[in-house]
Formats: structure tokens, C-alpha cells, sequence
């Protein structure tokens, strides 16, 4: 048995030898230092683990401010120096050259590096954390560029990297122009056409939109996998199953992170975690490092390069990625114990066309104020009904930020995320669709924390409507193309879903204030515009349109017995609202800094979660009893 | 054609020369309200009443009827007769060979043909007409008719003044000229008013002509109305004596020849009132024969909550007693209008007793009964000899006038012309006959269908603009006619309580209705806000489409009336002024005038006309219907688009070409990412 840190820690009674050759077994699997596999599999903390070094006189250096001579480093792969946790930094001058090693006593690196580099390896210690840290940042130049520019480099076409085409603008402009044209020759006319083709589409789209919730609802009670069926999978026969986890600056949740992915029902050995931090997020560095427990997942320090995205991370992190499967989650999330398991079981059922698979997304803090409330009608109606009325429709599923469980190699094969797109996902989604590829529903839930306050609220969903804008100029380029790669029917309900999506949102507000100007201050100069017939029809479909919506997100409801949210359904009209100062915001940034991520503060929400938790947890499987 | 041409105007100078010049008036059957009426069958006949003045000189006069036969008739077997006073006058047989077809027919007249009561003289027009010799097969031919022209008229010679007694009503109706002072407030306002309405009553074409007096003027031949203060001096020294609280009534003949002024005064003004009120109670007007009355009592008859009448017997409606006679088709036609109403009743009942000729076995007889030419009930005589029901008349049906036709028709066996025909015969019972109204439906827009009814049932006030009051005796007499006319003939003329505008205000109005006679600037008119149809004193514009082009404009008259008619909290009113500020006078009578006889059932709830009435437009505007646009309603921004679109289109276009680079600049800086 090869000598390592860990052998010695059996005899101070840091660990049984039993354990040791789990650990060994994991790190021959992966092919990871013992020391990364004790480290980030929940075996050892790392405080234990700066404190045996110590005192077995390996005092830690402070690898990111030694002098490093990086021609040595140069000729060390990145896998490698990642999985093994080394980094040269120097020849002492006397022919002997000085590693920082997390394990300072791993003999076998040691011979092995002494072979690779022919001279004398002198060991020293170093942070785990700052090894990865630093070999990353030295090493990683590589393999963050080709996060960045793989996608455009291999299909061009699907890139967001350029915003607006150059016959996109000008169409756009000349449409601008035409309109304005044509309102000062007759802008009555013009006027009441307008308003009638909008507010019929507003109709139109809402009407769809119930048909849709509707069909999901005959989803409603259907599981795709049952208990029973996962009772019955073999821990054995389960495939390593990789979770990135991109943070940036979310200290706060390290521990809840680990307490959630804790409590996944799944062999600890097959998880494959990846907390990928960005090179400058030292605050989360530290809370790692500072943990007084072991450390479930492994942690990947994503070099600086612009533009700063999470699918940018996720790119960079599936290099490293082990899994047969993959899934994101947010540091906040609290995915139901058994999600993998179910995502498995029913990857096993289902044709191999399915590539992804989307789980439903709720929110643990529901009742936290009305913005969470409202938060949850949405996601509730979206999840519960949109989805599984869409995957029944066969068109593109604009995917959910996190919860969604890919085949790996299939995500390799489409090229990752695009860096470029600040809802990557939905991007993916369709993508994915392009490819003839499906995707699927899950009958599981995460549970996020709600955004619960409303200038946070309009950062993030000021992104997300930014990237349904950029979703639709990347795909809308060459729109004939498009619809000889997903149909009429991908074609349409693309736009439906994704391109309608911020222009609903940019021109409610101007529909609303027309009407709200008619209304009630009965202007005679607004009158002309609004002729009998046309105020009939405005008056229909305002009423109408705000009424089925409401209905829609009273219906959303249903499913997890929401029941005390419903008649915040009522408040849709002023939730729509703020929808669209999100999206004049997010129009702003498409232009002026279209790659910004705005980033969403998380741990904001005061509700204990895991209290939450049970009881969501215990309603909804009340509900599934039901 | 020249000679005919030549005979036409011969023709014409001729009469023109006869009655023209010899005749002092020609007072027609239209005057009489007479319209024109036809015999159809084998025989029938007409009856009119022709109604005389007091000074009418019936030996010296004539009637000259204008009778047009249908051109098939066979002249040898077909004849008209005239009686009068149940006398036969005149026969003649039916000859359409005359110019135009229309026989004339003159026949003198004798005071012995005049009614007992001196006041009317009752014709009858006999037709027996034929078409071929065989009998039978002219019955129910509808070739077969005459027709009696309203034009028709009596050519009356006036008799000396002296030899008739006058009642103080048939002295006003002398008249046709009213004169109110210059300096006229709302009693003489009133005043003209009402000798307006009384002179109207004559039912003449001739045009009443109203105007001012000051102290000064020496007038003739008119009705002179004021404060004994105001009358001209040499009219105030032929008056006698009267004391404060006193009111006059005098006819003068101030020159000592056949010149004369009727005087309406009072010493002050209690008495003056007295004096105006008087005139409203025709017991006191129609009984009175003295030249001068001292007035020291006299009661106002207001508008005050008249109850509906709820049976009007056909005689209250114009019918008379007739015997109808013949074969065929026999008819009569009873007018009756719903001016008592304010708007359609609930219910009308037509209560009808008919007696008639028993009809012998194969003898067919039938009972029609028409409204406005639809045909309401039908049933069968056979084996009756009267008729006795009640038949239910649908409202929708109704119109504001309307007509009911009784028809009576019958039809001999088919051998009865050969055994010889006796006529069959109907007869109406006018006075036992009667039509019965229920309730009233509820109205949910005002419009002048309501009026004069809606203004009848309740108090009613006029509001008049202090500085209008001189010109408007003729509109106020136009108002108080319409306001008067009812089914039934009542013993009072009633008014109105009038104030002016500067001091009236809307919580005085509480339990009124109002009829406004004001200045298009004066202030009362803030008091309706937007209750106001037509918002004129703002220059306005009806229908104006969408693309803002202007399809109709009445802004531009400037002697044109305005009426309008609406409700505003519990009162209904009727406002009515002018749009300019030139012919105010006519331009308020013109109005008046329209919507007074306005017939059709339109609901209209604005009224424009000019030319005293000749031109006239009725508009439909509900609340909110955005059909009225006004002038000043076009803001500043409005104009500036207008006027400068282009520019701002192209200033526009240019600020969008620069946001077009500059978006353009910032998609490529920012893929500066590579």
C-alpha cells in the first residue's frame, strides 16, 4: 500500500483503515489523489487536515504568493495537476525541484513527479484549496478559452457572441421607421390597428396559454417514475453522476450546500460534485476552506476571462466532469432526495432521443411576502403545467436555470452552454430541439429561494429577459433555416415562448397606460383613438386577457395545494408590471452591456428553510398520496 | 305648347283678378287643417266643416271647391253634389277634361247656409261615379274615386266691422301684428306670448309679425302690450282711467278712422299680470263683447302637474257623426296625436261602437281597423247589426301623429245587382267610441319626442337671457301654442313661470321642468356641463370621422337655432338659442318651429335650423358618443402635429438612423470580448 497522509492520519486516529480503501477505491475511480478523494467525499476536514500536516511538520506555505517558475508548470496538464493536487513551484537552485502537494506525503506522486521532471522533488504543503486555485489560474488559459469560444468556434450560427446582426438592425430600424411613417399619415388608423393587433395577440397568447396549462394539467397527477421503481434500483448499478454547482460570492450557503447535497439519496462515491467558484470569489474560497465538516463536493476555480457567466463556469467545469449524467444546481437549492435517482431511472425508460430531462422548480420561502408568493404562482404554473403541456405539444422547452439533468456526452456533443447568453438555458433548450433531440419532464421539485426583494427581483429577471432577447436574435438570424431545422410547429411555439416573451413585457405597460388614460380620465383627444368598436374589443381583451391570466395562475395552485396563494392571483396585472421595468431594463443592458450577469443576491430570505422544507416536502407528497 | 302656356297664364291672371282682387282673404281647407280626401267605390261622401270668422261677409262670398275625378270615370253616369247645411246646391257630372284635371267648382254662398252658431258651415260632397253601364262590375273597381283638394278655399268678403259684435277673442284674432316694448321685460314677454298663441289660433298662413314700440312711436292695426308707463303717449291719452292694481283691455281706434289698436296695459304691475292673465282664460275672452275691459282679478293658469288624459272620446279627437254609405271600402279617418304624452303608452285600447245595415244571406261585410296603415283588427258583420269592442292597438305602432282608420267594407250577394242595390250603411258613434290610454314606457333618452308632453306633466319654468327679451314674443307664442295644443280643448291658456337667466339657478329649478331661451355666452349655460348635448357656446362639429377630417359642419351659420333636450338631475330641459348673434328672432322661431313639428318618430334629442325653419337638421347624440368635436377641443400639441408632422417624422428618422449607428457601435465594441 502506498504511503500517503492518510495512512498516517489511521494512526492518529483520524481514520480506519476501512474507510482508507474506500477512499482509495473512489480515488482510483476517478483518478484523483487520495488526499482530493478524503477531502471531497466527505471524509476528512480540512481543518483536521491542516492541523496533521502541521503537526507531522508540514506547515501550509502560502502557495499564491511563492515566486512560482511556471516553465515547470507548463509541462504539467492541467487534469493532472487538478486531480492530483501538486503544483511545481521552483528549482532551489541545488538541482531540486519544490512542489506544493496537498499530500506532502504521498510517495507515489512524489517518485512519480521525480520520473516526469528528472531531478529531486521536494515537497511542501500547500491548501488543497490553493493548489487548485493556483494551478487553475496558471494552467486553465486553455481550457477557459475554449469555454469561452468552442461553441462559436464549432457552430458559429448558434453563438450569441455577436448581439444584433447587421441585417437584424437594420431590419429592426426600417420596422421602426415604417411604423413611424405610417402613424404620421394617418395615425389614427395606424393607431387602432396597432392597438387591436396587440392587444389581440396579448389575447391570443393567453388563450394558448391556458390551452397549454390545461393539457399540462392532464399531467397533473401522472408520475413519470414511482417510488416503487426507485426502491427497486441497485446503488450498485448507478453511474457516477456529476453536479456542477457555479456560485460566485455565495459564502453565506457553503453550508446549507452541503447539508443539501447531504441529504440527495445517493451513493456518496458516485456523486461527482463540482462547486465552481470564479477566480476572484475569495469569500467563497474561504468559507470552504474555513469549513469545520467534511466537504462533499469538489471545488473548481475558474479562471478569469470575460464575459464573467454562469455557462461560461459550466463550461469550464465539464472538463472536469466525471459523471455519466449531469445537473446544476444553485447554492441554495434543495432538489428532492431521491431527483437523481428518479432522473436515472427514467433516462433508463425513456427512448435515447431524451437528452435532458427538466425537473421542477419551486420555492421553499413561499409565503415570505408577496413578491415570494407571486414567485411561486409563476414557477407553480410554469413547472406544473407549461412544461408538461409543452413536452406534450413536441416543441422546444425553453429549459429551467437549474434542476436540468443532462446526458454528458450528448452536452459535449451540442458544445455546452452558450457563454454568451445569460439564460444559457433556454438557449440549450432549444439547441437541443435543433438537433432533434428531446427533452423530458421529471416529476421532481427543487426547491430555490425566492426572490424576495423587488429591486433583486428586477436584476434577475431583468437577465433572464435579456436573454430570451438574445435566445431570439441568435436563433432568429436566418428564420427559414429555422424552420427547415425544428417545423412550423418548433418554429412557432419557439417564438411563442421565447421571442413574444420580452416584446408582451415591453409593450404591456404602453397598452395598459392607453387604456388606464381612457379610462379614467376620459380624455376627448384619446377618444378618436378608441372608437366604439375598438374600445369594445380593447375593453374585451383587457378584461379578458388579465382575467385568464389570473385564472391560469389560480389554476397553477392546484398541484401542491397552494391553496392560500390564490387569491394573490388577483395581483397578475401589477406582477406583469413589474415584468416590464425588468424588461426595459434588461432591452438597455441587450444593447449597452449585453454579457453582464446580473447577479442574483441569494440568502436574502429570513425563512428557515428546512423547516419550510419538511412541510413543502410533506405537502406535496400528501398531495402525490392524493 | 306655347298656347297652352299662353292659357296657363290667362288662366292664372284670372283668378289672381277674381279673388285677388275682389275678395279681402282666401282661407283654404289646409287652413282649416283639412287634408286632401278621396271617395273610392261606386258612391260615397265627404263632410267638412268649414270654419268662419266674425267678420266674414258670407252673402258676398264664395266656395270655390277644386275636385279632381279620376280620368276613367264615365261622365255621363258619374256626378258630384254639393250640399250645404244638408241642402243640395250644386250638381254637376264628373268631367276630368279641365285643365290639369281638376274641376273647379264655385258655388255662392248664402248666410243661410251657416250653422246656428254662426260659426261654421257644414258641406257635404256626394259622389255617385260609374265607369261602365253595367253596375256590378264597377263595384270595388279602384279606378273609380274623386278626390277633394285642400286647396279648395272659400273666397271671403270682410263686412263692416260695426255690423258684427266681436267677443275680445275674435278681436284678437283680428289682428296679425304684435308689438311689445322696446325696453321689454318678462311680462311683456309673456304678453306677446300669449296674443301670439291666441292669433295663431286662427289657423291662417298669413304671417304674424311681432316687434317693438317706444314711447315715441305712433302705431296702427297691431296689439300693442306693456306697462301702462311704457305705451306710447298718444295711446296713453286715449286710455281711461284705471288705478294701480288695475289691468286694461281696449281695442282703440286712436285715428278715428277704420285704423285700431288693441291695447293689453296695466297701471302698474300687478295689474299689468291681471291683464296678461286674463287673456289666457278663453270663458272670460270668448264671452266678453265689450270694446274695453278693467281688469281687477286675474288668476294664472301655470303648467302644473296636468293629469294625463286617460280617454279621449273620438269626438274629442276631430271625429263627427257620419253615416257612411255605399259599397265597398267605407272609411274615416281619425287623427290623433300623442303631444298629451310624454312618451309612447304602455297600452292603448280602442273602445268601438258601430251600428250598421244588416246584411242580407250571401251578403259579405267586414270590420277593419287600421293605425298608421297597419291593419290592427279585422272581423266579420255578418248577422250584426252593431258593433261593440275593445281593441288592443300595439304601441309600437304609434308614432307622434297618427292616424286611425275604421273601415266598414261590404260586398252585395252576387245577384244583388240585378234585383236593384240599396246601399249598405255604417255609422260610427263618435261620442261612445273612445281610445283608452294606459301608462306610459319610461324614457331612457330624451328627445323631442317627449316634448310638449314631458313639459305638460309637471311645473314649468322659462328661463330667458335678459338681453333677448325684446326679440322673442314670437318664440315665446310658438312655445305656448305647442305647449297648448292637447286632445282635449281645454277651458285655459296655460303658461309658464318666467324668470331670466341672471337670476334663476338649477336649485330653484328642483320640481320644474325648464324650457331656456338664452344667449349661446350667457352664464346660466355653465350650469349643465357636460348634460349639454351640444356644447355650443364653444363652435362645435358633428360627425367628425376617425381620420379627422370634418364630413359635416353646422359651425358656420350664423342665424341658425339650437334646441336641445336632455335631463339633468330631476329636471328635463328644453334649451334653445341662437348660434349667431345676427337674426336671433328668427333663428329661435326657426328652431321652435322644427321640433314643434317634428312628425317622425326619430329620437332625436338636437335640433338645428335656419331660415326660419325652412332648413332643418335633426341629430342623435347621446352621452359620450363622441360624434360632437369642438373647435377649441384641438389642443396646441394637435395643431403643432398637424402642422409640422413631417418634420417631426423626419427629425424622428434622423434620430433613429443615429441609434441605429449607435447600437450598431455597441453590438461591436462589445464582441471586443475576442
Amino acid at each position: 500500500m502506498p504511503v500517503c497522509a492518510l495512512n498516517n492520519m489511521i494512526g492518529v486516529g483520524l481514520f480506519t483503515t476501512g474507510k482508507l480503501q474506500e477512499i482509495e477505491q473512489i480515488a482510483e475511480e476517478y483518478d484523483y489523489a487520495n488526499i482530493k478523494a478524503a477531502l471531497n467525499f466527505g471524509f476528512l476536514t480540512r481543518k483536521d487536515y491542516v492541523s496533521f500536516l502541521d503537526r507531522a511538520g508540514y506547515p501550509l506555505i502560502d502557495i499564491r504568493n511563492e515566486v512560482i517558475d511556471e516553465t515547470y508548470v507548463e509541462q504539467c496538464d492541467l487534469i493532472q495537476l487538478n486531480a492530483y493536487l501538486f503544483l511545481p513551484i521552483r528549482n532551489d537552485g541545488k538541482g531540486t525541484l519544490i512542489i506544493a502537494a496537498a499530500d506532502p506525503l504521498d510517495e507515489k506522486l512524489k517518485s512519480t513527479l521525480e520520473i516526469k521532471f528528472n531531478t529531486n522533488v521536494k515537497f511542501v504543503a500547500a491548501s488543497d484549496l490553493d493548489i487548485t486555485w493556483m494551478v487553475h489560474k496558471l494552467r486553465g488559459e486553455f481550457f477557459v478559452k475554449e469555454s469561452v469560444f468552442s461553441l462559436m468556434r464549432k457552430d458559429p450560427e448558434s453563438s450569441g457572441l455577436i448581439t444584433f446582426t447587421d441585417p437584424q438592425l437594420v431590419f429592426i430600424f426600417l420596422f421602426i421607421a415604417l411604423s413611424l411613417a405610417l402613424l404620421t399619415i394617418n395615425f389614427v388608423n395606424i393607431f387602432i390597428f396597432f392597438n387591436l393587433f396587440f392587444s389581440g395577440f396579448f389575447l391570443f397568447a393567453i388563450l394558448f396559454k391556458l390551452y397549454i396549462a390545461l393539457k399540462g394539467s392532464r399531467y397533473e397527477l401522472q408520475e413519470t417514475v414511482s417510488k416503487e421503481e426507485i426502491k427497486l434500483i441497485e446503488n450498485k448499478s448507478l453511474p457516477v453522476y456529476t453536479i456542477l454547482l457555479p456560485v460566485y460570492k455565495e459564502d453565506k450557503l457553503i453550508r446549507k450546500l452541503i447539508w443539501n447535497l447531504r441529504s440527495l439519496d445517493y451513493p456518496r462515491a458516485k456523486l461527482d460534485v463540482k462547486l465552481l467558484i470564479e477566480e476572484d470569489d475569495d469569500k467563497t474560497l474561504n468559507a470552504v476552506r474555513n469549513l469545520d465538516f467534511p466537504a462533499n463536493f469538489e471545488t473548481i476555480v475558474v479562471p478569469f476571462h470575460l464575459p464573467k457567466t454562469k455557462p461560461k463556469a459550466c463550461n469550464y467545469g465539464l472538463f472536469f466532469c466525471k459523471g455519466k449524467y449531469l445537473t446544476i444546481y444553485d447554492a441554495e437549492d434543495v432538489p428532492d432526495s431521491d431527483q437523481l435517482k428518479k432522473v436515472v431511472c427514467l433516462f433508463r425508460k425513456l427512448p435515447k432521443d431524451y437528452i435532458v430531462l427538466q425537473g421542477a422548480l419551486n420555492y421553499f420561502n413561499k409565503n415570505e411576502n408577496v413578491l415570494t408568493r407571486m414567485f411561486t404562482l409563476e414557477y407553480s404554473y410554469w413547472f406544473d403545467y407549461m412544461l408538461p403541456g409543452l413536452q406534450s405539444l413536441d416543441v422546444p422547452i425553453p429549459l429551467g436555470g437549474t434542476s436540468n439533468h443532462f446526458k454528458l456526452d450528448k452536452l459535449r456533443e451540442l458544445g455546452g452552454w452558450d457563454p454568451f447568453n445569460v439564460t444559457e438555458d433556454a438557449d440549450l433548450g432549444l439547441r437541443v430541439f435543433e438537433k432533434r433531440y428531446k427533452v423530458g419532464v421529471v416529476n421532481s421539485t427543487t426547491l430555490e429561494e425566492a426572490n424576495n426583494e423587488p429591486f433583486n427581483w428586477i436584476r434577475q429577471r431583468s437577465r433572464w429577459i435579456k436573454g430570451y432577447m438574445q435566445t431570439t436574435l441568435v436563433h432568429m438570424r436566418n428564420p427559414v433555416k429555422l424552420v427547415s431545422k425544428i417545423g412550423w410547429k418548433g418554429f412557432f411555439g419557439f417564438n411563442f415562448f421565447v421571442s413574444f416573451t420580452p416584446i408582451t413585457f415591453l409593450l404591456y405597460p404602453v397598452l395598459l397606460s392607453f387604456y388606464v388614460v381612457y379610462l379614467v380620465f376620459d380624455l376627448q383627444s384619446v377618444k378618436v383613438l378608441f372608437p366604439d368598436w375598438v374600445l369594445y374589443i380593447s375593453i374585451f381583451n383587457f378584461i379578458a386577457g388579465n382575467t385568464l391570466m389570473i385564472y391560469i395562475n389560480m389554476l397553477a395552485v392546484f398541484k401542491r395545494r397552494y391553496y392560500e396563494l390564490i387569491l394573490f392571483a388577483m395581483l397578475n396585472p401589477l406582477y406583469w408590471l413589474m415584468h416590464s421595468i425588468a424588461a426595459y431594463k434588461g432591452l438597455w443592458q441587450l444593447i449597452y452591456n449585453p454579457f453582464y450577469w446580473e447577479k442574483t443576491n441569494h440568502g436574502l430570505t429570513k425563512v428557515s428553510h428546512s423547516a419550510s422544507v419538511a412541510a413543502t416536502v410533506a405537502a406535496v407528497e400528501n398531495a402525490n398520496k392524493e | 305648347m306655347k298656347s297652352k302656356l299662353t292659357l296657363l297664364l290667362l288662366f292664372a291672371f284670372s283668378i289672381c283678378g277674381l279673388y285677388g282682387q275682389e275678395y279681402a282673404q282666401l282661407r283654404s281647407l289646409e287652413d282649416m287643417g283639412y287634408r286632401n280626401e278621396s271617395i273610392t267605390g261606386i258612391a260615397g261622401a265627404l263632410t267638412y266643416f268649414l270654419k268662419l270668422q266674425p267678420r266674414d261677409d258670407i252673402n258676398n262670398s264664395k266656395l270655390i271647391l277644386k275636385v279632381r275625378p279620376s280620368q276613367v270615370l264615365n261622365k255621363n253616369i258619374s256626378a258630384v253634389t254639393i250640399s250645404l247645411r244638408d241642402e243640395p246646391v250644386f250638381t254637376q257630372r264628373l268631367d276630368f277634361t279641365s285643365l290639369d284635371s281638376v274641376m273647379t267648382i264655385q258655388i255662392p254662398l248664402d248666410k243661410r247656409f251657416v250653422q246656428p252658431d254662426g260659426r261654421f258651415i257644414k258641406m257635404r260632397v256626394d259622389a255617385k261615379m260609374a265607369m261602365s253601364d253595367e253596375y256590378c262590375k264597377d263595384v270595388d273597381n279602384p279606378a273609380i274615386w274623386i278626390t277633394v283638394r285642400n286647396s279648395s278655399f272659400l273666397a271671403l268678403k270682410n263686412q263692416d266691422a260695426a255690423s258684427f259684435n266681436y267677443s275680445l277673442k275674435e278681436t284678437i284674432l283680428e289682428y296679425s301684428h304684435i308689438s311689445t316694448p322696446k325696453n321689454a321685460d318678462l311680462d311683456d314677454l309673456l304678453s306677446g306670448g300669449i296674443l301670439y298663441a291666441l292669433i295663431k289660433q286662427k289657423a291662417s298662413l298669413a304671417e304674424i309679425i311681432t316687434d317693438n314700440y317706444t314711447e315715441s312711436d305712433t302705431v296702427s292695426n297691431t296689439i300693442i302690450t306693456g306697462l301702462y308707463s311704457k305705451l306710447p303717449a298718444f295711446i296713453k291719452s286715449q286710455l281711461p282711467d284705471i288705478q294701480n292694481g288695475q289691468g286694461i283691455i281696449i281695442n282703440l281706434q286712436p285715428y278715428g278712422d277704420s285704423r285700431h289698436v288693441l291695447v293689453v296695459a296695466g297701471k302698474d304691475q300687478e295689474g299689468y299680470k291681471k291683464a296678461i292673465n286674463t287673456l289666457c282664460n278663453y270663458k272670460i275672452i270668448n264671452s266678453s263683447f265689450s270694446t274695453k275691459m278693467i281688469i281687477d282679478n286675474g288668476i294664472p293658469h301655470f303648467f302644473n302637474k296636468n293629469p294625463l288624459p286617460v280617454v279621449f272620446s273620438l269626438e274629442e279627437l276631430g271625429g263627427t257623426p257620419r253615416i257612411m254609405e255605399g259599397i265597398g271600402a267605407l272609411k274615416t279617418n281619425y287623427a290623433f296625436s300623442l303631444a298629451d304624452y310624454n312618451a309612447i303608452p304602455k297600452k292603448l285600447t280602442f273602445h268601438l261602437e258601430a251600428m250598421l245595415s244588416l246584411l242580407n244571406k250571401g251578403d259579405r261585410g267586414f270590420l277593419n281597423v287600421y293605425l298608421n296603415e297597419n291593419l290592427v283588427f279585422s272581423t266579420d258583420l255578418h248577422d250584426k247589426t252593431s258593433f261593440v269592442g275593445d281593441i288592443d292597438l300595439k304601441p309600437y305602432l304609434l308614432t307622434k301623429n297618427n292616424s286611425l282608420v275604421v273601415e266598414m267594407r261590404f260586398h252585395g250577394a252576387g245577384n244583388i245587382c240585378k234585383e236593384g242595390f240599396a246601399n249598405f250603411f255604417g255609422f260610427i258613434d263618435t261620442k261612445t267610441s273612445s281610445l283608452i290610454f294606459s301608462g306610459e314606457k319610461t324614457n331612457e333618452f330624451y328627445n323631442f319626442f317627449n316634448y310638449p308632453g314631458e313639459f305638460r306633466k309637471s311645473a314649468l319654468k322659462f328661463i330667458v337671457s335678459p338681453s333677448l327679451i325684446p326679440q322673442l314674443a314670437s318664440s315665446m307664442g310658438q312655445l305656448i301654442t305647442q305647449l297648448n295644443t292637447a286632445t282635449v280643448v281645454s277651458n285655459y291658456l296655460s303658461i309658464p313661470e318666467m324668470i331670466t337667466t341672471d337670476k334663476a339657478s338649477m336649485e330653484d329649478l328642483r320640481n320644474y321642468n325648464a324650457i331656456v331661451l338664452t344667449h349661446r355666452n350667457d352664464a346660466f349655460i355653465k350650469n349643465f356641463g357636460n348634460s349639454l348635448p351640444v356644447q355650443f357656446n364653444k363652435d362645435f362639429q358633428l360627425y367628425k370621422d376617425v381620420s379627422g377630417q370634418t364630413s359635416y359642419s353646422i359651425n358656420d351659420f350664423a342665424n341658425s337655432g339650437i334646441a336641445q333636450i336632455f335631463k339633468q338631475g330631476q329636471t328635463t330641459f328644453l334649451v334653445i338659442t341662437s348660434l349667431g348673434d345676427s337674426l336671433v328672432s328668427d333663428a329661435f322661431e326657426g328652431v321652435i318651429k322644427s321640433f314643434g313639428s317634428q312628425y317622425s318618430s326619430i329620437e332625436s334629442n338636437v335640433c338645428v335650423a335656419n331660415s326660419k325653419g325652412k332648413s332643418n337638421f335633426f341629430f342623435k347624440l347621446p352621452d359620450n358618443s363622441g360624434i360632437v368635436t369642438y373647435r377649441g377641443d384641438k389642443n396646441n400639441w394637435l395643431i403643432i402635429w398637424n402642422n409640422y408632422k413631417y418634420f417631426i417624422l423626419g427629425g424622428l428618422v434622423l434620430l433613429l438612423i443615429a441609434s441605429f449607428f449607435f447600437v450598431r457601435k455597441r453590438v461591436k465594441k462589445s464582441q471586443e470580448i475576442i
